[in-house]
């Protein structure tokens, strides 16, 4: 077989250049330190890179609204805290008041005012910002929670949520009306006296958790007034509600209800006779504002002042405690994050980057092979027949 | 007696030194890739001597032509991956800040710290920023793919006339090989000179387009492209046209009519243009898609302040398709009212609830541009509010039809400055769906560059070894061996130093026989 000279240039040619494109590439490897350059590289590696960019971006997200989440529950903790210690300061003045033997009018009226104070601390507290979103007005996020002038929350009814992780969502922004509302119900109806007969009689209906409970009152056997309805509630609900005749700001007399289970709430279903027009529900703000008014106009605090300003603080410190829970959760889900971007940005790494040692070892191997071509090349054009005639 | 010795001895130098001539032409075209080696064929007539009886040129057409067809095949891929390699440059998804889908991730993230925090006037502009930075990348790579395939344009333009130029010289040549055969006979001249370039004008056409090529007895050729459309035949050639508007090939009839043959071309640099046309209405059929998800999907909760429009967040893919979910719709217009709807009813349902509430708002069923269905509902006074349950009811962050005229939606301030708040988290559930179907589609966008260049180089490395293969082959067959040529010189030399001395020994023998007489 002849082997034309052209054949011999032509194989050198395309040898030469196959080894020149192997030794460029792992040049740009070991010079960049990235395996994949361009997308047709290798199809299979782009795909998943672009899986692992997007959840990358994702992850980060979530870490953020984690680190939002962490940042608003950690201020809403700090700040029911110092409402739970406001109110625990009012209960301890008014227990003390209330347990002295004697107080007098100057006493009743300092005492007044120390409820003013630790009343506008706490709504301060209550319609106080983090950035421009009020922390305690739900997803309204810009409405003033509550009304300084009557202390009713005007806000969203709904928390304002954020997403921190692909499945789970937490609440950042709570809804004023749950963290303060309160469990103790005041009847609407006032009497002169805690003795004035009902007329006409009726029943309370009402439900606590899941059961059902009738009260009669005003008829003939039962408890004709609210001292005695309240005696009455005690003696046969008192493993779930507790009851009082409570003095209002206006020296009149309500009856009062408060569940004795601290996150239970009562339902009203249906009320007839003297109490049908119902009882007030109010926050805890309206508690103390309630117990303030009653010190202003002179009167002395009764056990159920004493009752709903202990329960305020339980019902606070429980809120505190969930968004101390919640807050747990987020904080333990840093971790997990962090771990899963190590593990994400290694994934892609893996995928990207060249293994230097391996692209040195590599590109050693090709220039080797270029050489050998080159002195190959060499040899083969020596080994003319020519040289022997 | 002596006489006719003389004139057998003369004849031989003679082709002795015409048979150097030829050795020596061959190794001068030693590194001529299209020159075909030459043997002259010597023969002896005893004892009336020798003869150059014939001067074979060493060539197999069958070889030369399959050689040509791999390299139309090799040529298309090779255009076909240079046009691939420079829209592959445009999606740097591996350079970090310069991906595409960077520019699709900060908008989404953007959007969910926006949902997280929506009070925020820095995330609000952020959002708007990322939203024209995504709409700018989309409309600079469409801008990129035109300028690709109007060079793409360009260069078949003048691949055709580099055909239609080659096509005449073919015909010119064949002319030539007709006068130059008579002549050859007339004046003992060979033309293997004109057959030569008409085997490189043959090589160079098979660059730019596939051809089948017919021989007759005396070397003119017929070539006609795969499918039959001639393009050479005798004297007469016939030319091919490029219509850049329609991205089609045309062949020229003689009675001046013209047929696409796009369909027919299967090989050459023509075929390499046409496939990587059909490859980049690919990759913008998907930036389109992209840019209609986008507008179709991606939505900011809104209730108050829009004139045109609101829509309803969820879309359909049909406009019967029932909705899926309960709710209710609260219009506050002129008065107030709530609609009540259920998973049962359908857009069309809703659309008429709310025409017939009237109350300031009229709605209709409208296709969105990524051909889903979705309710469009109008506000007669900015001032009315409307909210639905599920947090169904939004602006669109993206107008337009398509990559050609999107944009960022022109009411975006009124929309980020009466955001629903309420149903941030909604929407911000609602946005990982988006931004799911925008990765997906721009993910396949560069799965198809990927593959497809991937695909082509790897085809092209398999089929360039085997024109490699081919060509080694046919330089083994017709290529020039100097350690054989010169070894051939060397037996013509000693032959021709043989005759030589004849010449000197007859000169002797008549001296002597002179000096004998």
């Amino acid at each position: 077989m002849k082997v034309p000279d052209n054949l011999l240039f032509s194989l050198f040619i395309e040898q030469d250049a196959r080894i020149k494109k192997e030794l460029s590439e792992k040049t740009l490897d070991v010079s960049t330190g990235r395996r994949l350059r361009a997308l047709s590289d290798e199809p299979t590696a782009t795909y998943n890179v672009i899986e692992l960019k997007k959840e990358i971006a994702q992850l980060s997200q979530h870490s953020q609204n984690r680190l939002f989440a962490d940042t608003n529950l950690t201020y809403a903790d700090f700040t029911l805290g110092k409402m739970w210690d406001t109110l625990k300061g009012l209960y301890a003045t008014t227990h003390r008041a209330k347990n002295s033997a004697t107080i007098t009018p100057d006493q009743v009226s300092a005492l007044a005012e120390q409820f003013d104070k630790g009343l506008g601390q706490l709504l301060d507290r209550a319609n106080d910002k983090l950035g421009q979103n009020y922390l305690f007005g739900g997803s309204s996020l810009t409405v003033k929670p509550f009304d300084p002038s009557t202390l009713d929350y005007t806000a969203s009814f709904q928390d304002f949520e954020v997403w921190v992780s692909e499945n789970s969502k937490v609440s950042v922004f709570l809804r004023g009306n749950r963290v303060f509302g309160s469990n103790l119900y005041i009847s609407n109806v006032s009497y002169a006296s805690p003795t004035t007969n009902f007329t006409p009689p009726g029943a309370i209906t009402l439900q606590v958790g899941s059961n059902t409970y009738t009260i009669n009152y005003g008829g003939a056997g039962e408890p004709q007034n609210t001292q005695e309805l309240a005696q009455y509630i005690n003696d046969n609900f008192g493993d779930e509600l507790h009851a009082f005749v409570s003095q209002n700001p206006d020296g009149s007399y309500s009856l009062a209800l408060s569940t004795v289970e601290l996150s239970a709430s009562v339902q009203f279903d249906i009320i007839t006779g003297e109490l049908s027009m119902g009882f007030e529900n109010p926050n805890i703000l309206q508690v103390v504002e309630r117990v303030k008014e009653k010190l202003q106009g002179g009167f002395y605090p009764d056990d159920f002042d004493l009752f709903s300003l202990n329960r305020a603080g339980e019902l606070v410190s429980l809120r505190r405690s969930e968004v101390g829970s919640v807050l747990s959760t987020v904080k333990n889900l840093q971790t997990t994050q962090e771990n899963l971007d190590v593990f994400l940005k290694k994934q892609k790494s893996d995928l990207e980057d060249a293994d230097l040692s391996e692209s040195i070892m590599e590109y050693t191997r090709y220039r080797i092979a270029y050489e050998a071509l080159m002195r190959m090349v060499a040899d083969q054009k020596d080994l003319t027949i020519l040289r022997y005639l | 007696m002596f006489g006719g010795t003389f004139g057998i001895v003369s004849q031989g130098l003679e082709i002795v030194r015409k048979s150097i001539d030829i050795r020596n032409r061959n190794i001068l075209n030693a590194n001529n890739p299209d020159y075909a080696q030459e043997d002259p064929v010597i023969k002896t007539f005893v004892p009336y001597g020798i003869s150059l009886e014939t001067i074979e040129r060493v060539k197999s057409l069958h070889y030369v032509q399959q050689r040509n067809t791999q390299l139309s095949l090799v040529s298309s891929l090779d255009e076909r991956i240079k046009n691939n390699t420079r829209v592959e440059d445009l999606f740097q998804e591996f350079t970090q800040g310069l991906g595409g889908l960077e520019y699709l991730n900060s908008f989404f993230t953007s959007y969910q710290d926006l949902m997280k925090d929506p009070t925020n006037e820095g995330a609000r502009a952020k959002l708007v920023q990322s939203a024209n930075s995504l709409v700018g990348y989309l409309k600079d790579r469409k801008k990129n793919l035109d300028t690709i395939s109007q060079s793409i344009d360009y260069s078949m333009r003048q691949y055709v006339d580099k055909v239609n130029s080659i096509t005449k010289k073919l015909a010119k040549l064949n002319q030539e090989i007709l006068v130059t055969y008579a002549q050859t006979y007339a004046r003992g001249q060979d033309y293997k000179n004109i057959l030569d370039e008409r085997d490189r004008l043959l090589r160079e056409i098979s660059d730019y387009i596939n051809i089948k090529v017919q021989e007759d007895d005396i070397g003119r050729v017929k070539v006609e492209t795969s499918k039959g459309f001639v393009l050479v035949e005798d004297k007469f050639s016939w030319e091919i046209a490029y219509d850049g508007a329609n991205k089609r090939v045309l062949w020229k009839s003689k009675d001046g009519s013209q047929v696409d043959i796009s369909g027919e071309i299967s090989g050459g640099r023509l075929k390499g243009g046409l496939d990587t046309i059909a490859d980049l209405q690919d990759y913008q059929n998907r930036l389109d898609q992209l840019a209609k998800k986008l507008i179709s999907e991606v939505k900011l909760p809104a209730r108050t302040g829009i004139t045109e429009y609101y829509y309803w967040t969820l879309n359909y893919a049909n406009s019967t398709d029932l909705l899926g979910i309960s709710g209710t719709i609260t219009l506050n217009g002129s008065s107030s009212v709530i609609i009540t709807y259920s998973s049962t009813n359908t857009l069309t349902n809703l659309a008429t609830a709310i025409n017939s509430a009237g109350v300031g708002f009229s709605a209709e069923v409208v296709a969105n541009p990524d051909g889903t269905y979705t309710l469009r509902i109008t506000s007669s006074d900015p001032s009315y509010t409307i909210t639905d349950s599920n947090g169904m009811v939004g602006g669109r962050v993206f107008e337009g039809v398509g990559i050609s005229d999107i944009n960022v939606a022109g009411n975006i301030s009124t929309q980020l400055s009466n955001l629903d708040y309420s149903r941030a988290d909604e929407f911000n559930q609602f946005s990982r769906l988006w931004w799911d179907n925008s990765k997906n589609i721009y993910q396949g966008l560069t799965n198809a560059i990927a593959g497809n260049l991937n695909s082509y180089k790897k085809q092209y490395d398999i089929e360039n070894a085997m024109l490699g293969s081919l060509n080694a082959k046919l330089q083994e067959m017709q290529g020039v061996s100097i350690d054989k040529e010169f070894m051939e010189v060397f037996q013509l030399q000693r032959s021709y130093q043989a005759l030589a001395k004849v010449v000197s020994a007859m000169d002797e023998l008549i001296r002597t026989t002179l000096n004998m007489v």
